[in-house]
């Protein structure tokens, strides 16, 4: 008997990972051999283009882990707990990465590596929030409760995403507004081109890394449902075979013990 | 080597045999290319060592599928066979 199935999803998750590895790749060579180099900053500015995308990928990854948490506190189901806990890394994962490229872009521009400006401090405080989802989620057992603790950390955590975005506005800071609604400071098309290319391939990675990541989550869950009910079915069957036993000890069996042991 | 004051009449003139100063009031400068290469291998190393682990839980995960199908398989068979 074969438990696995390759099934609709495999050939969605197959064609969506091809679709990330020809956009990133295409990404690449826009940012590194089309895109012009900035006449400031020099080659330190090539890594805003990923810098930014990995920011909205981890947007991307925090609402997966608000539609998963508020799926999961209203249903109750294995896939909306799935998909909140895949939304939390893919938003670890990529928070990451904006804090460490944001400081390597910051000695060049500011002379230093990390400053507490509002922007800043707001992204620091969302990955945290989301890194304590992750260690909730590992170092507890896999209970209801624990369940529901994790997606109310979810909803909370997609309660500072605004706060990210209007810190710049409320509070000012140091941090650049180069996306603005007015056009952005982009001020050759190829640098557009290699920006638009590079969100394209976040957005396609963190899509991937979510799906993938939510159907393993699933795969564990009804593993781990399947391992309890098997584990069950023994314990009911040694326990069976010791009431039989018991019934085999019967007072006519005890009897025969006794003459066999009086001879 | 010590370090003299410049003198008054000499001006800005450089002077290589009067040692050196740190610039005042201005960063240090860094390489961006530099920078550039770190935040790039940063990237691809956060990234990679996130799909390993994910192809690592999905090998343990299949494991855990095999003992399973060895357990099922074992109820399956004929009682015969089992003596």
């Amino acid at each position: 008997m074969k438990l696995r199935v390759r099934s609709k999803t495999d050939t969605i998750l197959g064609g969506l990972t091809l679709l990330t590895l020809l956009s990133v790749c295409l990404a690449l060579v826009w940012v590194f051999f089309r895109a012009p180099q900035d006449a400031v900053m020099g080659p330190v500015q090539r890594i805003f283009y990923f810098h930014v995308a990995s920011a909205y990928a981890m947007y991307l990854g925090a609402i997966a882990c608000l539609i998963g948490s508020v799926w999961y506190l209203k249903a109750r189901t294995l896939r909306a707990d799935a998909l909140g806990y895949a939304g939390a890394q893919v938003a670890v994962l990529f928070g990451a990465i904006v804090l460490v490229t944001g400081p390597l872009w910051a000695l060049k521009a500011w002379g230093h590596y990390w400053t507490w400006d509002p922007r800043l401090t707001t992204s620091l405080l969302t990955v945290l929030i989301y890194a304590g989802y992750l260690v909730l989620r590992r170092y507890s057992q896999h209970t209801e409760f624990t369940r529901k603790f994790a997606a109310s950390i979810g909803v909370i955590g997609a309660l500072n995403l605004p706060l990210i975005h209007l810190s710049v506005r409320k509070w000012s800071g140091q941090h650049p507004q180069v996306i603005t609604p007015g056009g952005g400071g982009l001020h050759h098309p190829d640098m557009s081109i290699a920006f638009a290319l590079s969100m394209l391939a976040f957005t396609l990675l963190a899509i991937t890394l979510v799906t993938a990541r939510t159907r393993l989550l699933i795969a564990q869950a009804h593993v781990r449902q399947l391992e309890l009910r098997i584990e069950l079915q023994m314990v009911e069957l040694a326990h069976d075979m010791g009431n039989k036993l018991q019934h085999s000890d019967s007072p006519a069996d005890k009897g025969n013990d006794d003459a066999n042991e009086g001879a | 080597m010590q370090t003299k004051e410049p003198n008054e009449s000499q001006g800005s003139t450089l002077q290589p045999s009067d040692g050196f100063r740190p610039v005042q009031g201005q960063a240090p400068q860094h390489d961006g290319a530099k920078l550039m290469a770190q935040a790039y291998v940063a990237l691809w190393v956060i990234l990679l060592v996130f799909v390993w682990m994910g192809h690592r839980k999905q090998r343990l995960l299949s494991e855990r599928i095999e003992r399973l199908e060895k357990v099922l398989m074992g109820d399956n068979e004929p009682k015969g066979r089992r003596g």
